[in-house]
């Protein structure tokens, strides 16, 4: 009962025109870069987010919500129509996809995406719904020896997760910790690694980083490899699947669904994990008639209900813990930030409105999503022979535009080509931006927690063992790294990564 | 060529993180690191910073094993140095010349980065972006600062 009354608080909110609005276009915005390959949805939050500032929070926090779960559609689409996945949450799609789309089976495989992520998205709502406030509760019995451990367990799983080489990515987590530490400290106003710039006293803005290397560092790669889209005449026949489609969907959508939902909770999980596991059991379980990889409706359906119900998921522990699981999920905690919200376990008690809002209008974008993405896949398609030429110096001059209009300050400016050419130089060089920007979060709330921890113990680090949950959390990022370091596991997840 | 055969992605990134590493861990050095109990505000950083080192040397000399032979790519490219450029150059312009040069010049260096686009042809996208935006985040959402600012005498 109290789940319901909740849920329609949120109805309230998200039925508000305004947010209505705003999921629109947060919805298309992001279906725009799934369509596009190499815009990521982390790339394009990163770029509007000094725009959201003016609006309301439950809408700005809509909007980016909107972008991400929009750009597993759009993704898709690209994946199936042209065997070009936008987003790496849709690269599995395209095995079988593309090939039904071959078969002239487009149609078909595009209603089963989305059919599968809808399902997966109304599930996944639910059960946030139901499990984020107890959740929360948990949340509130953490002291700050819990909440070190929690976010050190946070960083081991993003960078076990995270593509290339272990020590690659703790090196990036290093980095961008100490960059999150540049500014006054907090406990004692010591300026710390300001270089005597009066502007870094405050700390480097989050949102510089991000749009440094997400937006320009990947910009900038993206202009070396050349153009090579093609739109294909893909024939359409039929959208509505047979009734042997329906009957050979439904077990996967079931499937995908669960294991989404519940990689997407763990902290470095999210789509892109959720994806790839549900493709890979599915191989196991089902036997299509064509076999994977051969236009089996399995192969789509699954991933694509995986996907979805991992991006939503993912949001459980950020608001609920303050943790967020991945570079997106980063970047709604920046969101969250610079509208005065301080995501945590009292965030559903405090901001009711912002918690239930979102949940539900995630739901709602999905309708919208369902409703408007079929009919509009004819412009999408046409979208990807945009000339890049075009679209690019706009980027840039938002960027520069967004970073500036932060503080009205235009040493933002010079801090944001600075990033630019270190995402770029990290690119180069094979590195992952996206565990330097789970350590910038991170970071000053990890150090904050460490020095609280230790204080109240009175200088006693075993505090972080002694305390059965910080150390059950302790043992788990443990467990991580080693699993992920013995020799048959590394074999294995490198080469989940490489397809 | 034995020399180069070492430069790989992999070392330079390493040597990157060790440098980046020791910069920070000598700027923590200038920092209280305080007690166990009241720890200051270096000790942190410091711990950190040493890590960092420590990574990016297992990274630097696991560095042959992980190479795979594949094309070395060449770190300089001019894109970089239009991109930037543009910003920087946006960064100069926006106050003292206002928002519509700063998104022209910027737009139009930006553009350079690309396949050419006729001169005449991207200095009019950038008219019109740079439009567009005074419109939308002047007037529309109340940045402040001057559409055309008092270089041009206003």
């Amino acid at each position: 009962m109290e789940t319901l009354n909740a849920l329609l608080l949120g109805f309230d909110q998200a039925i508000l025109p305004t947010n209505l609005f705003w999921c629109l276009i947060g919805t298309l915005l992001g279906t725009l870069v799934g369509v596009l390959p190499g815009l990521g949805p982390a790339a394009t939050m990163a770029i509007l987010l000094p725009f959201t500032i003016g609006l309301e929070p439950v809408t700005s926090l809509i909007m980016m919500a909107g972008i991400y779960y929009g750009a597993q559609y759009g993704g898709s689409t690209t994946a199936i129509l042209l065997n070009l996945p936008g987003e790496a949450s849709s690269v599995v799609t395209a095995i079988d996809g593309y090939k039904m789309a071959r078969n002239g089976r487009a149609g078909v495989a595009l209603s089963t995406a989305a059919i599968g992520s809808f399902f997966a998205g109304t599930v996944a709502t639910l059960l946030l719904a139901l499990f984020a406030s107890s959740l929360a509760e948990i949340g509130l019995l953490f002291g700050p020896a819990e909440y070190f451990s929690l976010m050190i367990l946070g960083l081991v799983a993003s960078v076990v997760l995270s593509r290339g080489s272990l020590p690659k990515a703790l090196a990036m987590v290093f980095v961008g910790i100490l960059v999150g530490l540049v500014g006054q400290d907090v406990q004692t106003a010591v300026p710390r690694f300001t270089l005597g710039f009066e502007e870094m006293s405050s700390g480097i803005n989050f949102v510089v980083v991000a749009m440094g290397l997400f937006g320009i560092g990947e910009l900038i790669k993206d202009l070396e490899t050349p153009e090579s889209r093609t739109a294909i005449n893909a024939p359409f026949f039929s959208m509505i699947p047979s009734r042997e489609d329906w009957r050979r969907m439904v077990a996967p959508i079931l499937r995908g669904t669960g294991i989404g939902s519940v990689l997407g909770l763990l902290p470095g999980g999210g789509a892109l994990l959720a994806a790839f596991a549900a493709y890979a059991v599915e191989k196991r379980v089902a036997n299509p008639p064509e076999g994977f990889g051969g236009g089996a409706i399995e192969g789509v359906a699954a991933p694509e209900s995986a996907n979805n119900a991992g991006a939503q998921t993912s949001f459980v522990p950020l608001l609920t813990l303050g943790l967020p699981a991945n570079a997106v999920m980063a970047l709604m905690f920046g969101a969250l930030i610079m509208q005065g919200i301080a995501p945590g376990p009292t965030l559903i008690s405090e901001h009711p409105d912002v918690f239930w809002g979102v949940i539900v209008s995630m739901w709602v974008g999905n309708v919208m999503l369902l409703v408007l993405n079929l009919p509009l896949i004819g412009v999408w398609t046409r979208l990807l022979t945009m000339p890049f030429h075009y679209l690019f110096p706009a980027i840039v001059v938002f960027c520069s535009i967004g970073a500036f209009s932060l503080g009205n300050s235009v040493f933002d400016i010079w801090l944001l080509g600075a990033f630019g050419v270190a995402g770029y130089v990290f690119a180069k060089l094979d590195c992952d931006a996206a565990p330097l920007v789970m350590g910038l979060i991170l970071g000053p709330m990890m150090e904050e927690n460490f020095r609280r921890a230790m204080f109240l113990a009175r200088g006693n680090p075993s505090v972080f063992v002694d305390r059965p949950i910080s150390a059950g959390l302790l043992v788990l990022a443990v467990l991580a790294i080693a699993v992920v370091a013995l020799p048959k596991i590394k074999a294995v997840r490198e080469e989940a990564f490489q397809e | 060529m034995p020399v180069t055969s070492r430069v790989n992605p992999q070392l330079i990134a390493g040597l990157l993180f060790v440098l980046i590493g020791a910069a920070f861990l000598l700027g923590s050095l200038d920092l209280s690191y305080g007690t166990w109990r009241k720890i200051g505000p270096g000790a942190f950083p410091g711990l950190v910073a040493s890590g960092l080192i420590a990574m990016g040397l297992v990274v630097a000399f696991t560095a042959e094993k992980h190479d795979t032979g594949k094309e070395q790519p060449s770190l300089y490219s001019s894109k970089v140095t239009f991109i930037i450029a543009a910003i920087v150059v946006f960064g100069l312009v926006v106050r003292g010349g206002g928002l519509l040069p700063a998104i022209f010049c910027c737009c139009f260096i930006a553009s350079f980065a690309s396949r050419p686009l006729q001169p005449a042809k991207s200095a009019l996208y950038g008219l019109g972006l740079g439009a567009a935006c005074s419109l939308a985040f002047i007037k529309g959402l109340g940045m402040p600062i001057a559409i055309i600012g008092p270089w041009f005498g206003f």
